[in-house]
């Protein structure tokens, strides 16, 4: 179990910090940089002078400035060096992307420097006679000590066979919780043992920010930037993922969420599904053409952190996971090439596409990422009731496949109708894997060569979509939104989608 | 037998602050009726925000139990109440009218 999906004190400061950071990036005075606003914000999200979550009212609003300067896409400070709050802050009050590497942050004074990955042995043990636990351990770790059994944590191999001997359920395996949320093994220790994330090894799926219960880990966010172009008359698109269905509550339905972004300043509403539909049809046509003969499988390519994650893994499989465009890609690629000068902003529930946005051959058409929560951020400064709205439509609508790309399977069906309109004699076999250690499994099945013919659909987040790092939602109930939302597509399948069309 | 008629906003302010959660712990409570003896009825109403009582999110979410007001309310403090209500409920309707 993970603190992921729950509503704690965690996610009410994470939402509190995107909330002081859109207010002042909508009210402030574009002509006068001033900042003085943000030291306001620590005192008001951690108020009074008695500590509220930690030890120290001081350190926990520290910690909010750090979440501050993050959340406005500032690199964090040096914890041993002076370095005022505010620097740099003009410099990315700008219309432009400031986001840079790294994007997953551990705030290391946040970190509680949990103990890594061993076996304990609890106050359940109740030193029995049996002792089954030393008699079951290879390497004669586990001793029987004045009131219950000790692992000599120097010799353990971490084997669990005496957890699993044990009749009392007293020995337990625990360990940080950022580090076993972590499927690409990507969290390793500073000097001060606390957690540091390896970014060579990092795809930036977010399951760590969710994760640690100390609200340690967060990433950066585009935020102040996206508002800034839209105070400066830029024309500003909002590309909204599949899986915004339901976000924001069961009142605010797919129009009212439109009409909430036209109210936020956003020129124009673009359904992402259509770019699903798009990316759809080029991995089947792709499947049809490639498989088998010039590969032996195709995995798809929509989710970053998966697509990342197979090719640093299994680079001699690099060839078999799909080169075509994500539907982030497709979308924005469709509207610049309408409109070269608008601004495109991608709104998913997804970290990793912050990153696959500041790949060379995405970057010029993406402009800015933010996520589900950091919208709501943006609603709650400028007070938008969504369900008090009218509502709005898309110009181009998504077909059911495309719609349901959101939820683990979606992709995987959505391009297997396409090839069977396409092709109705070919049989696609289908493995699918969510989260990254189905994924790694899965791979390594890919690698011994069990999956030839398959398509493999690959998504880092449990559940898919609608599970990611920035939603707002419980997972069932945001699946179930995005059902009921694709069933009520005008067009079935991908293919017959007329938007997809000029595409082509 | 009883029936509690309980209010959940799901304006911006209280969607943000976790509402939605709420509503989910509330339907959990079903899974337990037995476990709990809880034979009151729920009536579950999601609403919009027509009060502000939130006072623009800094006392979100606001939850209605019957004509009772829960501000900053928490899935615990929410849940706890109605397994209190739910017992004085099973009074009115005799059901647990042998006991005291």
């Amino acid at each position: 179990m993970s603190t992921r999906g729950l509503f704690t004190p965690i996610t009410k400061v994470r939402r509190q910090v995107f909330t002081e950071v859109a207010t002042h990036a909508y009210e402030r005075d574009l002509a006068t940089p001033d900042y003085s606003y943000f030291y306001e914000s620590s005192y008001r999200i951690i108020p009074g002078e008695v500590a509220h979550y930690r030890d120290s009212v001081f350190k926990e609003r520290a910690i909010i400035r750090e979440r501050i300067r993050l959340a406005m896409s500032l690199p964090l400070r040096p914890a041993d060096t002076h370095k005022s709050f505010t620097e740099g802050m003009s410099d990315v009050a700008v219309a432009e992307k400031c986001l840079d590497t790294p994007l997953v942050n551990v705030i290391p004074f946040a970190c509680e420097a949990c103990p890594t990955d061993h076996f304990k042995v609890t106050d359940n043990c109740r030193k029995c006679l049996a002792h089954p636990c030393t008699s079951v351990c290879p390497v004669k770790a586990v001793s029987i000590g004045k009131t219950r059994a000790i692992i000599d944590q120097d010799k353990c191999i971490k084997c669990g066979r005496c957890e699993q001997a044990c009749p009392y359920h007293a020995i337990v395996r625990t360990g940080r919780p950022c580090a076993e949320s972590c499927g690409a093994a990507a969290i390793d220790s500073d000097e001060l043992g606390r957690a540091k994330i390896n970014q060579d090894k990092c795809v930036a799926c977010g399951m760590c920010i969710v994760s640690c219960p100390f609200a340690a880990i967060t990433d950066k966010s585009e935020i102040y930037q996206v508002v800034t172009a839209i105070r400066l008359g830029y024309k500003v698109h909002a590309a909204l993922a599949p899986a915004f269905v339901g976000q924001f509550g069961p009142l605010a339905t797919p129009g009212k969420i439109i009409a909430g972004l036209k109210a936020l300043g956003f020129s124009d509403v673009i359904e992402v599904g259509v770019g699903a539909d798009i990316g759809t049809v080029m991995e089947a046509e792709e499947y049809l053409e490639k498989v088998p003969r010039e590969h032996d499988f195709l995995g798809t390519s929509c989710c970053p952190a998966w697509e990342s994650f197979a090719r640093q893994t299994q680079p001699t499989l690099s060839a078999c996971i799909s080169a075509s465009s994500t539907p982030m890609k497709a979308t924005a690629h469709a509207l610049k090439g309408q409109e070269p000068a608008s601004v495109v902003v991608f709104i998913g529930p997804c970290i990793a596409k912050k990153l696959e946005a500041l790949e060379p051959e995405v970057r010029p058409f993406v402009d800015f990422v933010l996520t589900f929560e950091e919208l709501m951020g943006m609603f709650s400064a400028k007070n938008v009731d969504l369900a008090g709205l009218e509502e709005d439509q898309f110009r181009a609508s998504a077909s059911r496949d495309g719609r349901g790309y959101a939820v683990a399977g979606g992709v995987a069906n959505a391009i297997k109708n396409c090839i069977a309109e396409l092709d109705p004699e070919r049989d696609v076999p289908i493995m699918k894997a969510d989260s990254l250690f189905e994924c790694k499994k899965m791979l390594s099945l890919a690698k011994a060569g069990k999956t030839s013919g398959y398509l493999l659909e690959g998504m880092a987040c449990p559940g898919g979509c609608v599970g990611g790092p920035g939603t707002l939602m419980p997972i069932p109930r945001a699946g179930a939104a995005v059902n009921a939302f694709a069933n009520d597509s005008q067009f079935k399948t991908s293919l017959a989608n007329e938007a997809v069309l000029p595409e082509r | 037998m009883g029936k509690l008629k309980v209010q959940v906003c799901a304006g911006t302010y209280c969607t943000m602050m976790g509402s939605m959660d709420i509503v989910a712990a509330i339907e959990s409570l079903v899974d337990l009726k037995e476990s709990i003896g809880f034979t009151c009825d729920i009536d579950l109403q999601v609403v919009p925000c027509t009060e502000q009582l939130c006072q623009k999110g800094a006392m979100a979410p606001v939850v209605r139990i019957n004509e009772e007001i829960f501000l900053s309310a928490e899935t615990e403090t929410i849940m706890s109440r109605l397994l209190e209500l739910a017992k004085n409920c099973q009074g009115e309707s005799g059901a647990g009218a042998s006991e005291k």
